[in-house]
């Protein structure tokens, strides 16, 4: 009886808010299919709204135990700044104090990150390097994986850019792009000696070319940046920096004579390895942040 | 400068909870660059001007731009052509 | 002459600030896009203007003048192109933009 009202009251609503073809009616049957992760039992305890609290519930529960768990962890931490402190060793003096003169760039922070603690950055790089090629993989769009839709979307999209009107687009473009340029290179070059290097540069500079492709379009771009170069770059920034630091490692490890000096330090050619290993990840990086826009608004470089 | 620390953190706490609470993902989207640059300006602050740029331009910039291309490409953004829901082609 | 420097600085700094705060309610108070595009406009240009003028006074160094100059420079270049890009997609894409144009 009740379920005939309720029946009743659903076409009802329906109507109201003019819907002519109301849902088709759901058996319990097909609401066992629809939810194949369950075992039988749970459906006659659980509907579907109280499977969905649960989850909600459960989820809760989790999110409190994890941060209770962090919270009680930064509760038996040491002090900030206490005398006592693991961190307040020889190491950080050391760093501080022969920095200069052991590396010779005098940004402190890139001696740390790619000499002192090279090997971890080296590291990152290749991690970095990994992401990028299976980004390069799930979103690249070829003749395989392109469907009717994709393809009529895309005309759409490049129709539609061809239509607008980008005059002050690209007039201001024209007049910041090299701005932006000359700041990405003087970041990337200037990373031993202020503040930057190679990761911030690099992202300037492929902020700077999503700035050119967005105003000049696909075409302008692969004058110079085709994926033909895009490879090459990619590629030979990291053997560089791999080779690199391969000899710098031998030979501080063997305690050998290095041919790479620390040079003067705060002039721009010093540092021995800093500048050029800036460079090498500050193009890498250029790279890599351009080729994921366009892999992700065009799906092709 | 302390009282300037004490209200950007703050902001910080504000944005990082509300972009988890927004409805709309081109909200959070937003909520989330907000929070990049008080991030980059903190950095700031600390002391840490290498992560400041960094912060400034890889977060409020570049990540913006591939969240955004990420909604479109999911058909995520509401209201726009890009919305699966008004779509009758697919 | 240092007091006249710091107040008329002081003065130029508050009063951008001012134009901030009536872009920030201009957006919130308005109803419709492009209204709320104006008000949002009015802190890129008159506001970093004010500012910067402001700080230049205050700080009264040719190289910090020089330096603000050139961030005024990028703003105004950015700003009004960036406005002027997200206006031109509401009109591009909304339909009823005459609608909401009309003038009684």
């Amino acid at each position: 009886m009740t379920k005939n009202i309720k029946e009743q009251w659903r076409q009802f609503a329906a109507w109201v808010n003019g819907v002519e073809n109301d849902e088709p009616v759901v058996t319990p049957e097909e609401k066992r299919a629809a939810r194949p992760h369950l075992p039988g039992f749970v459906h006659r305890v659980l509907s579907e709204k109280n499977e969905l609290r649960l989850y909600h519930a459960f989820s809760a529960v989790m999110c409190l135990v994890f941060t209770g768990t962090l919270l009680l962890t930064v509760l038996f931490l040491p002090t900030f700044g206490g005398a006592g402190n693991p961190t307040e060793n020889e190491v950080m003096e050391r760093y501080v104090e022969k920095g200069i003169e052991e590396v010779g760039a005098t940004n402190l922070i890139s001696n740390i990150i790619l000499v002192y603690r090279g090997f971890d950055t080296f590291g990152e790089s290749c991690v970095l390097f990994l992401a990028a090629t299976c980004v390069m993989i799930l979103l690249r769009k070829d003749e395989k994986n392109t469907t009717a839709y994709d393809l009529a979307e895309r005309a759409e999209d490049a129709e539609i850019e061809s239509e607008e009107n980008t005059t002050v687009l690209r007039s201001v473009v024209r007049m910041l792009m090299p701005v932006i340029l000359l700041f990405g290179v003087y970041v990337l070059l200037n990373g031993h000696l202020s503040p930057g290097g190679g990761f911030s540069g690099g992202a300037i500079l492929g902020a700077g070319l999503i700035l050119f492709e967005n105003a000049f379009g696909l075409e302008k771009v692969r004058r110079f940046m085709s994926e033909h170069v895009y490879h090459i770059i990619k590629v030979a920034a990291l053997y560089f920096y791999g080779f690199t630091m391969i000899y710098v490692f031998f030979t501080g490890a063997n305690d050998l004579h290095s041919i790479i000096g620390t040079g003067i330090p705060g002039m721009i050619f010093s540092a021995g390895v800093i500048m050029p290993i800036n460079v090498a990840v500050g193009l890498e990086v250029a790279c890599t942040m351009y080729a994921f826009y366009a892999f992700f608004s065009k799906g092709e470089l | 400068m302390e009282l300037f620390t004490i209200l950007l953190l703050i902001g910080l706490v504000v944005c990082a909870v509300s972009a988890s609470l927004a409805k709309n993902l081109l909200n959070t989207l937003l909520i989330f660059m907000a929070f990049s640059l008080m991030m980059s300006m903190i950095w700031l602050l600390l002391q840490a001007p290498d992560l400041a740029i960094t912060e400034a331009a890889v977060g409020a910039g570049v990540d913006t731009v591939l969240f955004l291309l990420t909604l479109k490409t999911i058909h995520a953004l509401k209201g726009t052509r890009f919305d699966k829901g008004h779509d009758e082609k697919h | 002459m240092m007091l006249a420097r710091a107040v008329v600085g002081s003065v130029l700094v508050c009063l951008g600030l001012v134009v901030f705060c009536i872009s920030l309610i201009g957006v919130y108070r308005f109803r419709y896009v492009l209204n709320r595009m104006h008000a949002s406009a009015l802190c890129d240009t008159l506001g970093s203007l004010l500012v910067m003028l402001g700080l230049a006074i205050l700080f009264w160094s040719v190289w910090v003048t020089l330096k603000l100059a050139c961030i005024l420079a990028f703003l105004w270049l950015t700003g009004p192109v960036a406005t002027h890009r997200t206006t031109k997609v509401e009109v591009l894409t909304d339909e009823y933009v005459m609608e909401e144009c009309e003038v009684e």
